[in-house]
C-alpha cells in the first residue's frame, strides 16, 4: 500500500497560512502634520522606550518617511496599530519578509 | 510670557487660558466632534435613523433580508467620508482590502468613540484652571486631532507657510497655528510624567526590511514625486 504524497498535509504551507511562523512589523509613516516632539512621546508612552530611542524612531520617520516601530504577533501588530491611530499617527502593519 | 500649562506640587497641572482662547476652544470642536459622533453611533448600531441615512440603493428587495438588512450595522464604506475625517481613521493594510475591511469592522467603531471622548472631555473641561494629568493628556490628543482634521482641510506640507491675509483659508491657518502651540506647550510638560528608560532597557526592533529609501515615501506606501524608488512598485 503506498500513500499519495500529496493527501498528506504540508504542514510548513499550514503554518505558513495561519502567520505562526511571521512576525509582523509595525510601521509609521510620515506625514506633514504630526509634531516631531508629539510622535516622540508617543513612542515612548506607548511603547516605553527611552527618549533617544524615541526620538531617533521619530528621526526616521522624519527622514526616511518611515520606521519600524514595533514588532511580534500579528494580533499584538494590530493593536498597537490601532493605539497608534489613537494617537492620529499614520501606522500600518506588514508581515516582516 | 507665562507658560499656559504648569505642573502644580499636587501633581496637577494648572491652566492659563485667556477668556477669548477658552471661547474658541470651546467651538472649535462642534462640528468635528457632530461629524465624529454621528459615524460612531451609526457604526456601533446605536440608531436606526441618523443624518446620513442608509443608501436605499442596496436594501435588499425580498422583505425578509431586507428586515435583517435594518438590523445589520453600517460599515465604514456606506458613508461618504470627508478626507480630513478620514484623517482619524487611518488604513492599518492600504494595501490589502480584505484584510483591511475585517480591521475596520472590529476597530472603527471603538477608535471613532475614542476621538468622540477625547474632544467632549475638552469641552466640558475648557473652564477649567486645573487638569489632572490624565485629562491634560486627553486634550492633547483631542487638540492633535484637530490639528489634523484643520490641517488636512487647508493642505498642510512640510513646506508651508502662513498665506496672505487676503487669502479665504486664513482664519483655519490661524486657528491651525495657534491648536500647533498648544499642543507644543502640553507637549513639552507631559514628558515630565513619563518614567526615565535606559537606553540599555530598549528592546531591538526588526531592520527596516526595505533598506534605505530613495526619498520619502508616503504613508500610503507610494513614494513621493521624482522619487521613483524599488520600494511598492507593483
Amino acid at each position: 500500500m503506498t500513500f499519495d504524497k500529496t493527501a498528506l498535509p504540508d504542514l510548513e504551507a499550514t503554518a505558513e497560512q495561519m502567520g505562526s511562523s511571521f512576525v509582523w512589523i509595525v510601521i509609521v509613516w510620515n506625514d506633514p502634520i504630526n509634531l516631531m516632539s508629539y510622535v516622540t512621546y508617543v513612542f515612548q508612552k506607548l511603547f516605553g522606550y527611552s527618549q533617544a530611542k524615541a526620538q531617533k524612531l521619530m528621526l526616521d520617520v522624519h527622514n526616511k518617511g518611515r520606521a519600524v516601530v514595533s514588532s511580534g504577533t500579528r494580533e499584538k501588530a494590530e493593536l498597537d496599530v490601532l493605539r497608534l491611530h489613537g494617537y492620529g499617527l499614520w501606522a500600518t502593519l506588514e508581515k516582516s519578509t | 510670557m507665562k507658560k499656559r500649562f504648569k505642573q502644580l506640587p499636587d501633581g496637577r497641572y494648572s491652566v492659563r487660558l485667556p477668556t477669548e482662547e477658552r471661547v474658541l476652544l470651546k467651538i472649535l470642536p462642534n462640528q468635528l466632534l457632530d461629524s465624529l459622533t454621528v459615524l460612531s453611533e451609526a457604526l456601533s448600531g446605536n440608531t436606526e435613523e441618523h443624518p446620513l441615512g442608509q443608501p436605499d440603493d442596496k436594501v435588499p428587495e425580498d422583505e425578509e433580508d431586507a428586515l435583517l438588512y435594518k438590523d445589520s450595522f453600517y460599515t465604514i464604506d456606506d458613508f461618504e467620508i470627508p478626507e480630513a475625517i478620514k484623517r482619524l481613521i487611518p488604513k492599518a493594510y492600504p494595501r490589502d482590502e480584505n484584510a483591511q475591511n475585517d480591521f475596520s469592522a472590529l476597530t472603527v467603531a471603538n477608535l471613532l468613540g475614542e476621538h468622540v471622548d477625547n474632544l467632549t472631555l475638552l469641552m466640558s473641561s475648557i473652564s477649567n484652571q486645573y487638569l489632572t494629568a490624565d485629562e491634560l493628556h486627553k486634550w492633547m490628543v483631542a487638540l492633535n486631532d484637530l490639528r489634523l482634521v484643520i490641517g488636512t482641510t487647508i493642505g498642510v506640507t512640510e513646506n508651508s507657510s502662513l498665506p496672505d491675509y487676503n487669502d479665504p483659508s486664513i482664519s483655519q491657518w490661524i486657528a491651525y497655528s495657534y491648536l500647533t502651540e498648544l499642543v507644543e506647550d502640553i507637549v513639552s510638560v507631559l514628558f515630565n510624567e513619563l518614567p526615565d528608560v535606559e537606553e540599555s532597557e530598549d528592546p531591538a526592533l526588526p531592520e527596516d526590511p526595505w533598506g534605505e529609501p530613495p526619498g520619502g515615501m508616503r504613508w500610503d506606501g507610494t513614494v513621493k514625486p521624482d522619487q521613483q524608488g524599488p520600494f511598492f512598485q507593483n
